[in-house]
């Protein structure tokens, strides 16, 4: 069974950093602002970011040279060939992703896939499981053959996914896990045949 | 290992959930954390539309550490009368874990830079480096300038075959 995201709150856009309630962006100003709702006094900086314009070039405007088409909507010019499977796509296709330049269905395939780090929005913190393994088996040694292989798997996969998402962040707590899982697994064990008289 | 993409700004870590924000080279990434589930937003400087700084004092923290701090603090005056060591013992350790945070927290305070995009927006809680969250504030907005006076009217993107820049340095 599919495991299902829980889904952040709703973003209701610019609001009162104090009381969280809306606030009318064309209202705001740069400079010190008091909310309206709760009074409370913050610094703000306000931006307009222009809306973008995609402008897209029509075939039929494209002149005696002719322009090729775009293979999902024949009015259109193609601006550019996909990188993955070569067809020629209009400015509307057109997606950079990951420093490649796909049409919607390879972008699709792709962000499917998990090749496109950059379109993972959800996914698990292996690093952070790994500690937490670690940490509970030097608590519960008795769990320690169990929890100790794996905060190591765990802190493995934590580093690959790390380093294929660019993240230096915690990567160092991955490795303390790592060692600690090995020494906590490997000590345990030891002592479970200790106990039950293997060494004598 | 790749070249790093990112690099950590500040969190916020509230009752109910975790939130790590991260510095890219068009944007701010942020990473919230429920359990060990974690799922990912950006906020692009070409989307935003406010940046703010405030302070505050967080009532309801302070409510649950002083009224844990008085009560093991009773405990100890109660046990002080018989037992002079036991109570001591009982107020220091059992109390000061909750009478320090206390203490801490009407003394500092803590510093928020918020960032509010078309989409999502991106928090940052600073409790004791105060500089180094004005340094942040004052990085996104200009980060921010330029990038919305150097995409106005286009849209910017990397061409294909290129690796992404590395991002911006933020301030130490």
């Amino acid at each position: 069974m599919a495991r299902r995201a829980r889904r952040p709150a709703a973003y209701r856009g610019v609001a009162c950093p104090l009381c969280k309630r809306p606030l009318s962006h064309e209202e705001l100003s740069s400079g010190m602002q008091a909310c309206p709702h709760c009074r409370g006094m913050f610094e703000a900086v306000r931006f307009t970011p222009a809306e973008a314009r995609v402008v897209v070039a029509e075939v039929g405007g494209a002149g005696p040279d002719g322009a090729t088409p775009c293979s999902r909507h024949e009015r259109n010019a193609a601006v550019a060939a996909c990188g993955r499977c070569g067809s020629f796509m209009c400015e509307l296709c057109r997606i950079e992703a990951d420093g490649k330049v796909l049409c919607p269905p390879c972008f699709d395939r792709l962000s499917a896939e998990g090749a496109l780090p950059s379109t993972t929005t959800t996914f698990r913190d292996h690093g952070s499981m790994a500690q937490s393994y670690a940490a509970v088996g030097i608590l519960f040694w008795i769990l320690a053959p169990v929890l100790g292989p794996a905060a190591v798997y765990h802190g493995v996969k934590g580093l690959r996914q790390k380093r294929r998402m660019g993240d230096a962040h915690g990567v160092i707590g991955t490795y303390v896990a790592i060692v600690l899982g090995a020494l906590e697994g490997a000590a345990s064990v030891f002592g479970l045949l200790a106990i039950a008289g293997v060494f004598d | 290992m790749a070249a790093k993409r990112r690099s950590f700004l500040g969190r916020r870590y509230d009752l109910f959930d975790r939130q790590r924000v991260y510095a890219m080279a068009d944007g701010l990434e942020i990473d919230n954390l429920e359990g060990y589930e974690v799922t990912r937003r950006r906020v692009y400087f070409d989307d935003v539309l406010l940046v703010t700084y405030h302070r505050y004092l967080g009532w309801v923290f302070l409510l649950v550490t002083g009224l844990a701090a008085g009560f093991f603090g009773l405990i100890g005056l109660g046990l002080a009368v018989s037992e002079p060591e036991a109570g001591a013992i009982v107020g220091l350790l059992c109390g000061f874990p909750f009478a320090l945070p206390f203490v801490l927290r009407l003394i500092f305070r803590v510093d928020v830079v918020t960032v509010y995009g078309r989409r999502t927006k991106a928090e940052m809680n600073f409790s004791f480096r105060k500089g180094r969250a004005r340094a942040i504030f004052g990085w996104v907005c200009e980060q921010t300038r330029l990038a919305q006076e150097g995409a106005a009217g286009e849209r910017g993107g990397t061409p294909a075959g290129e690796a992404p820049p590395e991002p911006p340095s933020p301030p130490a």
